[in-house]
């Protein structure tokens, strides 16, 4: 037991700060300022974009901040679109995708990890494999088989087809996420009486959440931003999700571009309070040794 | 221990977290099982996909029409179902393929000759004999009937239509010192007009040009190109649609006009990249001074910025050959061959045909009228836009008229981009071209 | 993630080459044989795997033998799609740009990933607000990243030109027209999508490296770039062998970016062998040829896949 409580005590803890001199500060906080902008930037101007109107979109030379900043295209797209419906389908296929890719995945990662399985690395190696084939040739046929079982429509046809579009990587994530713990806490736990669910559960699962959060906000993604199965497979208005309603600005003969951005940007909110409430489980192993240390 | 059993308590907390999970995953399938959307019971209910639902202009205006059409008919309802445009052919053809293709569906003309061979659509003639025949089909131009013919049959109804045009702004033209109502005839006068409108600022950096080319290899793009061959007096294919055209003289010269204009700088950089959208915006912004376009594209321009307004003119596209026709954009509504209420999408076919309905488009968006008898309309008649627009469209001409245009047309694509490019000649491009696209055309 | 924890009481630098032991086969107090544990474990994702995937995958393998001359027609032609295939000069040549737009990407979002990743995990005033931006790009649909970058990027009326020409660079820079920087263009915006997937997954791999490991690096007198090679990079080999499998598999049949920002061009310049599937499918109707591109792009990526992931079975 001595093992498992330096482990998690010791687990994650990042390097000192006294560890990295005056120049390694400023190299880092040079670096954080790169990361920002690199990535922030096209954030910014879709951001303005979503309070632009049309005639200063397109305004040469550009301008950065609005003139006249309106909040009249997020009226519009939520408005003129259906799109609360939308985000509603979205979140309910993109909550049970990942709540559904965390069981399965770390049951199956754990399978991998803890039993010597009769084929087990052909199935791991089958279980990359469901990935292979291009979406694009894949599309009629998915669709004909939720056209003959009368699943067209409903919600199961998209959450299965982006669990199994996000198994893969969860699969594999959550086993070695379990092969870096020792197996000896099994063991005790088993000593201790606990079934071998049990011993998954309270004892191996709890010491993964960062390998869980991961696996969460990499399948609630993998849904939200699915785009090419969602268009098709929902034959009616009242299926579709948010990045079909985004996509829905792009017309033939005109792009409506404020709407598309200020979509977009409300299509990150989600995903913004996923992370905010994931994120202190991502370096969970830090702050109980800091607690203990 | 005790750090142990803590950590014991936390795993059990995990384990109640977890399984909610399980339940609220269970949860979560069944429920949508029962959120499915109700059929309408005693209604006929039609379904009706197409991208122009998501256009901000006519997607009101569509379904205002369809309300009218709901209360002309108490008996039937219509679900619209808006598509994005670049989705739009892979998710009707999927539901062709499956049996699932919606009532009623949107084409354009491009994609109108495959749908018909891929056996996607219903044959219309027995309920257009019903309506009248001769009578009825020869309320729209005709050459838009003969490219929703095939076997003598007919496939679609035309929605909206018009040839190409030229814009140009006649401020600018006025700035250079060229007579605004006279815009360029042909392509002599055409090369000076985009000479003087290009110009420089002081320190000798091009800040505006004469013309604006669509060169993405986009059908749309190709369209706006074959403009060109049509203006003079060339073809891709020839009529049959079994030889490629395009290694002739008149192909090659009019390849070279058009990426001459790039090259000598009459043209802003980054041609390839600019389709429909992008040259529009330079336009918009007065970056270029003239372009190919079409009439319902005139009020994105002034959206995009309302002081180009009063300054924007159309003409004829500049032909170098006399009486040389204007290319045409098409846009149809067909019926799908698996639909189970044909009767009820007739009508809805036929309501939209109506003069009241075409009205209702050009109003609301411009979009050209396929009846001529519209244009006779006094306030269309009023319209300066609309005028030119109806003497361009007494002599039009469909694109190549064969199930394989899109990959035909992806070659010329590539052409006119490696001719834009300077990669190969303009000869050398269409050349090669022309040996791809032959053998395409030899398969039935 | 760390293998090496098994006896971490006594702190080691492990060897580069290890093989993970696959657990303890020991059968312990359970009336269910142990390997039938182990596959109640692991049914449920093969179960949904295998329903999802099955019908579909052999409808592919079956249509690429055929010939789709009409909605309702299909004729049964054999090998001929492949055959054509080998043939096919525009399928080399969209192979050959998935390959380079594939390794580009996997390169680019492993290097800018891990880099990110060993920044975030400093100890760093406002380190969940950088965790946060550092996931931005991700949070973004590709078709929007694709419309924005690729207006961003125009000649003309793109933001970053007019950037670069108030820098004082004579442009504009034509990223799209010259055909050597068009493919390299999409990678980077490509990079830029997808590096924020890299880097949170190092992120949660980094947390797991049990700190004793540096403590005895440390006592050894190892540098901090000899423990980032002996004892962070080893650590996070199963990660990185994940990561580098998993993106090339997706970057492979990556689709929605290159649709929206080229579509291909210029002149077949950026043309991969999904958009050359698609046209071929839903342009040109011909079904079967895109179903035999299909396979053979799936065996390619089970080859590279088998090579990839030996390492870690």
């Amino acid at each position: 037991m001595i093992a498992s409580e330096e482990r998690l005590r010791k687990a994650g803890r990042v390097r000192a700060p006294d560890e990295i001199g005056w120049l390694g500060q400023m190299g880092l906080y040079l670096a954080l300022a790169a990361l920002t902008i690199f990535c922030l930037f096209p954030f910014a101007w879709i951001f303005c974009t979503a309070l632009k109107t049309l005639g200063e979109t397109f305004k040469l030379p550009p301008s950065w901040w609005p003139h006249q900043p309106t909040l009249e295209n997020f009226v519009k797209i939520w408005t003129i679109q259906s799109f609360g419906r939308y985000f509603l389908n979205s979140l309910i296929i993109s909550g049970v995708t990942t709540l559904l890719s965390i069981v399965l995945a770390s049951l199956a990662g754990y399978g991998f990890s803890r039993f010597r399985l009769p084929g087990g690395r052909i199935a791991m190696v089958g279980v990359l494999a469901a990935q292979m084939f291009p979406g694009i040739v894949l599309l009629i046929p998915y669709f004909t088989l939720a056209s003959r079982l009368q699943m067209l429509n409903t919600y199961p046809v998209l959450i299965l087809a982006y669990t199994s579009f996000s198994l893969p990587f969860c699969v594999w994530m959550m086993k070695g996420f379990f092969d870096g713990i020792p197996t000896e806490l099994d063991e005790a736990a088993t000593i201790d009486g606990c079934s071998a669910l049990g011993a998954f559960l309270r004892v191996v699962l709890p010491l993964s959440m960062p390998g869980v959060v991961a696996t969460a906000i990499f399948s609630f993604l993998v849904a939200w931003n699915e785009f090419l199965f969602a268009v098709v497979l929902a034959t009616r208005e009242t299926m579709y999700v948010v990045t079909v309603g985004i996509a829905l600005n792009i017309g033939q003969f005109r792009i409506q571009w404020n709407e598309l951005m200020a979509g977009a940007v409300l299509a990150t909110v989600p995903t913004i309070i996923l992370y905010a409430l994931l994120e202190r489980h991502l370096v969970r192993g830090l702050s109980a040794g800091a607690v203990k240390g | 221990m005790a750090t142990r059993e803590s950590g014991l308590g936390n795993a059990s907390a995990s384990r109640r977290r977890f399984l909610k999970l399980g339940l609220a995953t269970g949860a979560g399938l069944a429920l949508p099982l029962r959120l499915r959307p109700a059929a309408a019971q005693a209604k006929t209910q039609l379904t009706y996909i197409s991208y122009e639902l998501t256009s901000a202009a006519a997607g009101p205006e569509l379904k205002r029409q369809i309300a009218e059409f709901e209360k002309a008919n108490p008996g039937i309802t219509v679900e619209g179902i808006p598509t994005p445009l670049a989705q739009y052919t892979a998710k009707v053809e999927a539901q062709a393929r499956a049996g699932e293709m919606p009532d009623i569906a949107t084409v354009d003309v491009l994609w109108l000759r495959g749908w018909i061979k891929q056996g996607y659509l219903k044959d219309l003639t027995p309920y257009i004999d019903k309506a009248g025949g001769k009578n009825f089909i020869g309320q729209f131009y005709d050459s838009l009937v003969q490219l929703a013919t095939d076997g003598g049959k007919v496939y679609a109804l035309p929605v909206f239509a018009g040839g190409y045009v030229m814009y140009y702004n006649t401020e600018l033209f006025k700035e250079a010192g060229l007579d605004p109502n006279k815009p360029p005839t042909n392509w002599s006068e055409l090369l000076d007009a985009c000479k003087k409108l290009t110009k420089k600022d002081a320190s000798g950096n091009t800040v505006q040009w004469g013309w604006g080319i669509h060169g993405q290899n986009i059908p749309a793009d190709v369209s706006r190109f074959l403009q060109w061959m049509y203006s003079n007096g060339c073809e891709p294919l020839s009529a049959d649609g079994k030889t490629a055209l395009l290694d002739q003289p008149k192909a090659i010269e009019t390849l070279t006009f058009w990426s001459d204009l790039y090259k000598q700088g009459l043209v802003p950089p980054g041609a390839v990249q600019a389709g429909p959208g992008e040259v529009r915006s330079m336009f918009a912004q007065k970056k270029i001074a003239m372009c190919v376009g079409i009439l319902w594209g005139l009020d994105q321009i002034f959206a995009e910025n309302p002081a180009v307004r009063n300054a924007t003119a159309i003409a004829p596209f500049p032909k170098q050959v006399p009486n040389a026709p204007s290319l045409f954009q098409a846009v149809y509504n067909a019926m799908s061959a698996n639909s189970k209420q044909p009767d009820a999408a007739w009508k809805f076919l036929d309501f939209f045909s109506r003069p009241e309905s075409g009205m209702g488009l050009y109003k609301a968006t411009r979009y050209g009228p396929v009846r001529p008898d519209i244009f006779n309309r006094s306030d269309v008649k009023a319209d300066a836009y609309a005028q030119v627009q109806a003497k361009v469209n007494q002599q039009l001409k469909p694109p190549p008229i064969i199930p394989q245009w899109e990959r035909v047309s992806k070659i010329i694509g590539d052409a006119m981009q490696r001719a834009l490019t300077g990669a190969k000649t303009p000869e050398a491009a269409f050349k090669e071209a022309n040996a791809q696209i032959n053998p395409i055309l030899k398969q039935a | 993630m760390p293998r090496s924890t098994r006896s971490s009481s006594k702190p080691s630098i492990p060897a580069v080459t290890g093989i993970p032991t696959p657990g303890d086969p020991r059968p312990r107090g359970g009336r269910w044989p142990r390997w039938l544990v182990g596959f109640a474990f692991v049914a449920p994702s093969l179960l949904v795997l295998g329903t999802v995937i099955a019908f579909p995958v052999m409808d592919t393998l079956r249509l690429s033998l055929m010939e789709t001359r009409s909605k309702d027609q299909t004729v049964f032609v054999g090998l001929a799609n492949y055959a054509r295939l080998i043939q096919d000069a525009e399928f080399w040549s969209a192979f050959k740009n998935s390959i380079s737009f594939t390794i580009g990407s996997v390169l680019g979002h492993i290097l800018l990933g891990l880099a990110v990743a060993l920044l975030l995990n400093q100890r760093i005033p406002f380190r969940p607000v950088f965790r946060i931006i550092s996931l931005v790009p991700w949070m973004f649909a590709p078709v929007v990243v694709a419309m924005t970058w690729r207006w961003m990027l125009d000649a003309q009326l793109g933001v970053i030109n007019f950037l670069l020409a108030r820098l004082g660079l004579s442009g504009p820079f034509l990223w799209f027209e010259n055909t050597r920087l068009a493919l390299p263009a999409i990678i980077a915006t490509n990079v830029w999508r997808g590096f924020p997937f890299a880097t949170i997954t190092l992120l949660a791999a980094l947390q797991a490296i049990p700190k004793e490991q540096y403590e005895a690096a440390a006592v050894d007198g190892a540098s901090a770039p000899m423990q980032f090679r002996f004892v962070t990079l080893p650590n996070l080999r199963f990660a990185l062998i994940i990561i580098a499998t998993l993106d090339t598999i997706w970057n492979f049949k990556h689709f929605d970016l290159i649709q929206v920002m080229t579509n291909g061009g210029p002149a077949g310049a950026t043309e991969v062998l999904t958009t050359l599937a698609y046209k071929v499918s839903f342009e040109n109707f011909e079904f079967g040829y895109a179903a035999a591109m299909g396979v053979v792009m799936s065996l390619v990526l089970l080859a590279t896949t088998v090579v990839y992931v030996r390492r870690i079975l």
